[in-house]
């Protein structure tokens, strides 16, 4: 069966963003750690180090984790002036990532 | 397949396009939805740069938008019961699907049609084609650049094109085995919408070597490296779309080759089912006769 190419073009546009659209009208969309597919607001929960994201700053990590802050940026040879307001995405670089902080909490 | 030489049995030449209806081609249309997506990637990438991320306020990262990340953390989401690697998000995982289903029905229209990486590579082979006409010593430079390395390149081109595979199955594998993008830092495309960070990566290396590649071979990103284009194009295999060159409607003039931004042999296949078509339609969209390149629906695996 002959396909025009303009058609082609338009089921293309369909199918992609027919799929996108639908699992967004589902609710299964989220394009941020912040915010679960439904929506609310993501919080970090003491028994899960998995629900640690990057957006987190050391502070919530402290307090949820009750880690003193001091401690999380020595055992990473994080600066120890390192504002606790910084989001822990910023923070990575060879010797720290979140998934060793996860690993690093769960350990302790 | 023998090259017909002579006048061809079936199909006609087709009418010249005049007015706005020369405008309106499949190209056109096509680089309008290229356009429209990589504009939307770009505002997403100034809005996340200028407005930032703070403890509050929300502005989804451009990685957000990546389906390859929704190919790297799949491992992790169906193993821990829903969570992912850093920076992906369930967008990821439903634009994954989209490639998948999209690869499934249509082969690999991403690569052809929304990809925006495949677009920028195509922008600036359009610039080299443009600046190649107006300079008569860079084009006798590049033909004669080409000529010389025509044997050499052709082996090279064809053992390159298995890269992408191996780079598949180590960044999905990497990602499975160590819970992080291994490949992220390679990523070009990673490195272009966190080009705001400022940080030298070899995925920027990687992206500075594709963009100035992009002047001399078309899409090399595409054609050696992409693993989302390699997965798109293993999966395409199954799809019941495929590209038909009639050979008694076809005569010599192999336009449906050169313009292949893929590098295919077009014009002695009848029909183009490899791995490496990006579904673009250019082959059909250029040719001159009637009937003698078409898009076509049959049964998977069964076109001949």
């Amino acid at each position: 069966m002959k396909v025009n190419p303009f058609v082609y073009g338009i089921i293309v546009l369909l199918v992609f963003f027919g799929i996108i659209i639908g699992f967004q009208q589902a609710g299964i969309w989220s394009t941020s750690g912040k915010v679960s597919g439904s929506g609310q607001q993501v919080q970090p929960s003491a028994g899960d180090v998995n629900s640690i994201k990057g957006w987190m700053t050391l502070e919530q990590v402290s307090t949820t984790f009750d880690v003193p802050v001091a401690e999380i940026l020595s055992a990473f040879n994080l600066p120890a002036d390192t504002p606790p307001s910084t989001a822990v995405k910023d923070l990575e670089s060879d010797t720290f990532d979140i998934p060793s902080l996860r690993t690093w909490l769960q350990e302790r | 397949m023998p090259i017909q030489t002579t006048i061809p049995k079936h199909g006609s030449v087709k009418p010249r396009r005049k007015g706005f209806r020369a405008l309106f081609t499949q190209r056109t249309f096509r680089r309008l939805i290229q356009l429209s997506i990589a504009g939307f990637i770009l505002y997403i990438i100034i809005i996340h740069a200028t407005a930032g991320e703070g403890a509050k306020n929300v502005t989804p990262s451009p990685e957000a938008y990546c389906p390859f990340g929704g190919l790297e953390t799949l491992y992790k989401y169906i193993t821990s019961g829903g969570s992912f690697i850093a920076h992906t998000h369930l967008s990821n995982l439903v634009l994954a699907i989209a490639v998948l289903v999209t690869a499934l029905l249509l082969r690999s229209a991403f690569c052809g049609w929304i990809c925006p990486l495949g677009f920028i590579q195509d922008l600036m082979h359009n610039l080299s084609a443009w600046l190649q006409k107006r300079s008569v010593p860079l084009r006798k430079a590049l033909r004669s650049l080409g000529e010389r390395g025509r044997r050499t390149w052709a082996f090279l081109d064809k053992y390159l094109r298995f890269v992408k595979y191996g780079v598949l199955v180590w960044a999905v594998t990497g990602a499975a085995i160590y819970g992080v993008m291994v490949f992220r830092d390679y990523d070009p495309w990673s490195a272009l919408i966190n080009i705001t960070e400022w940080t030298l990566t070899p995925g920027l290396v990687i992206l500075g070597l594709t963009v100035v590649g992009s002047l001399f071979v078309e899409r090399p990103w595409c054609r050696y490296a992409c693993p989302l284009g390699a997965f798109s194009g293993l999966l395409g295999k199954l799809s019941p779309i495929y590209i038909k060159r009639e050979a008694d409607a076809c005569t010599p003039c192999k336009i449906c080759t050169k313009t292949c931004p893929m590098g295919l042999e077009v014009h002695t296949a009848t029909t183009i089912t490899s791995v490496d078509c990006i579904s673009c339609l250019e082959c059909v969209d250029e040719c001159p006769r009637q009937g003698a390149m078409e898009v076509k629906a049959g049964i998977p695996l069964m076109a001949k």
